[in-house]
């Protein structure tokens, strides 16, 4: 178009999120190269420092209100991206720590890990703040790829390896056909640049093709969301990666993938004729994952792959949201998922180093009430916001949904959510039935163990696996509970409590999010 | 000549990819059923770039092949090591996860 070569613009100051969690993938690989102990905590510090710098800086340009292109025209930041941002670099964090010293990461190697998230969760940041197309491929792939390795880390456990290849492929597929659609956007329309799309859609002479290039968008995203049809893969890619990693991707990946989706068809797409062919597909992919997510879900025997169903549902839930353009809703319920499913994971992950020999399954957390009253507090106030049950920020997250679809004249799909949420108490309740019950000489038998909790993370955790020279063949020892899981499943719980005693905050900040993404025309 | 061939070719291509992708069962086949999808969506973008006079088209199908050979690597990486694990080589009979 312009024949003279123009240096982009870089606004740092609105970058700053972004940078710290890119800058902290370099400090944690190099770190992690250092021999020992040493190595291993300051990866997971520069970890945790980076995703704090992005929290903290992200929640101050949140205050100033910053909405500006940041990179010439191809990188908005605005609150809804802000919003993003937090939600991923909180869940990164959280899976920092999950890994931090779970079996299983000492092979992997704590500098890569902690680096990969970090690396996965730069590309999040890219993708929500995404304005064009060229950066929302770039974004996309930028997330997708680190997290490919990441499911693939645990290299002596088949399950590992095999998740990590069924995810590279499926999720290749989904990028390979969001491309097309990309494409084929680019070619109805002759721009990049999502605002400049909205103002010359119709002009061309190819303007046909921006329906099936709509369509291919929606289904490459709906893998990435794991929405119905495209559902397969999740289940097994969730029950086969480690589960630190497995809590990071379920938030965050559906939390830059349903902001980005939101962006591109609300902003670009947002005209009356192509606004008509993507809501009945959403509509009816929504309808479809609540369905097959919520039934699927049930009778699973492991934790990882009741998540992995529950998380569909969840993406049909936030999918009809945004279906309707409710995106103060979607924010509102997306953050309550997040802050749900991460309490729930901090858990399996505790469980799973507590008891190795039964991993994630259900019934680990037999008798948990008992022997960890913390853990099960954690676990009740996890699954309860999942089910969103009143008092939970999960509750007013779906009232704010299904009042959105009622607006909307979708009071079908408010029914099934309904119906849906009263079917997931039938998958939600055993484990935490299973927690409060008294059991018999089972888990006496497993009190007895030594327990062994380090004050400082440069302590003395008795980490197992890290001294088996001879990887998979030496089954792992039960360490005692991580106080670092223990501390963000904390934290995590008292926000699900907290919006769900006091959801007002919650919800005026999800309308201002949703406001700021309609702003930049 | 027409954008209309260039696209029927482009979706010609879309098309195998995608077949290859359900059909095979060679994890090292698939990765090339992969290649020829993001292929396909490179000769839509370079056909689109020629059709609106653009250039846009032409840097994301050069990212595009970066992104390309990031996702080859990693997938060969996978699949040495469940060689060297001695895991069947073949999508079909890798049942620890049962789908």
């Amino acid at each position: 178009m312009i024949a003279v070569v123009k240096t982009p613009t870089f606004d740092w100051e609105a970058l700053a999120p972004i940078v710290a969690l890119g800058g902290g993938m370099v400090v944690a690989l190099v770190l992690g190269l250092l021999p020992g102990r040493g190595g291993r905590f300051l990866a997971v510090l520069s970890g945790v420092i980076a995703t704090g710098i992005a929290i903290g800086a992200a929640v101050l340009l949140w205050n100033h209100g910053v909405q500006r292109e940041a990179i010439a025209r191809s990188v908005v930041i605005d609150r809804a991206s802000l919003a993003a941002i937090v939600i991923a670099s909180g869940s990164a964090l959280t899976g920092i720590l999950l890994a931090a010293r779970a079996h299983g990461t000492e092979d992997a190697g704590h500098g890569e890990t902690t680096a990969l998230i970090l690396a996965s969760a730069f590309g999040m940041a890219i993708l929500a703040s995404a304005n064009d197309l060229v950066t929302i491929f770039l974004g996309l792939e930028m997330l997708s790829i680190p997290l490919y390795v990441l499911c693939a880390s645990h290299v002596d456990r088949t399950a590992s390896l095999e998740s990590g290849l069924k995810y590279l492929i499926l999720g290749s597929v989904g990028s390979a056909t969001a491309l097309m659609g990309l494409a084929l956007l680019y070619g109805a329309t002759g721009s990049m640049y999502l605002p400049d799309i909205a103002r010359t859609a119709g002009d061309s002479d190819l303007q046909g093709l921006i329906y099936p290039g709509v369509a291919l968008l929606i289904a490459g995203f709906g893998f990435k969301l794991s929405l119905a049809p495209l559902h397969q893969w999740t289940p097994d890619v969730y029950d086969g990666a480690p589960t630190a990693v497995t809590a990071f991707m379920s938030v965050a990946t559906k939390t830059a993938a349903l902001v980005v989706t939101a962006r591109l068809l609300l902003v670009g797409l947002g005209a009356e004729d192509v606004r008509d062919l993507w809501e009945p597909i959403l509509l009816t992919l929504a309808a479809a994952s609540i369905i097959i997510g919520n039934v699927g879900a049930l009778g699973q025997p492991g934790m990882k792959r009741l998540m992995g169903y529950s998380s569909i549902a969840q993406a049909g839930y936030l999918v009809a949201a945004l279906a309707v353009g409710a995106v103060g809703a979607l924010l509102a319920y997306l953050a309550a998922y997040a802050v749900s499913t991460l309490t729930v994971f901090a858990v399996v992950s505790a469980r799973e180093s507590e008891r190795p020999e039964l991993g994630d399954d259900i019934s680990a957390l037999d008798g948990l009430a008992k022997e960890r009253p913390l853990l099960a507090w954690l676990g009740t106030l996890g699954l309860f916001g999942l089910a969103g049950l009143p008092l939970t920020a999960g509750f007013f997250g779906k009232v704010a949904v299904a009042g959105a679809l009622v607006n909307a004249d979708k009071a079908w799909l408010a029914v099934l959510i309904l119906i849906g949420s009263i079917i997931s108490l039938a998958y939600y309740a055993p484990p935490v039935i299973r927690m409060w019950r008294t059991v018999g000489p089972d888990a006496e038998e497993a009190s007895d163990e030594p327990i062994s909790v380090t004050s400082t993370p440069s302590g003395a955790p008795n980490l197992a696996g890290g001294a088996t020279g001879s990887a998979g063949v030496v089954a792992p020892v039960p360490t005692g509970l991580r106080w670092e899981v223990a501390l963000i499943g904390t934290v995590a719980a008292a926000l699900v409590l907290a919006g769900g005693l006091y959801p007002d905050p919650l919800l005026n900040l999800a309308t201002e999010a949703s406001a700021a993404l309609f702003g930049v025309q | 000549m027409s954008i209309t061939w260039y696209l029927a070719v482009s979706a010609i291509l879309f098309a195998i990819g995608l077949f290859g992708v359900f059909v095979r069962r060679n994890p090292l086949v698939l990765l090339l059923c992969l290649e020829l999808l993001l292929g396909a969506a490179n000769l839509a973008l370079l056909a689109f770039d020629r059709h609106h006079a653009a250039n846009d088209g032409s840097i994301l199908a050069i990212i595009v092949m970066v992104v390309a050979a990031c996702e080859v690597t990693v997938g060969l990486g996978i699949v040495v090591a469940m060689h060297r694990r001695g895991q069947p080589i073949d999508v079909d009979r890798t049942r620890e996860l049962q789908g």
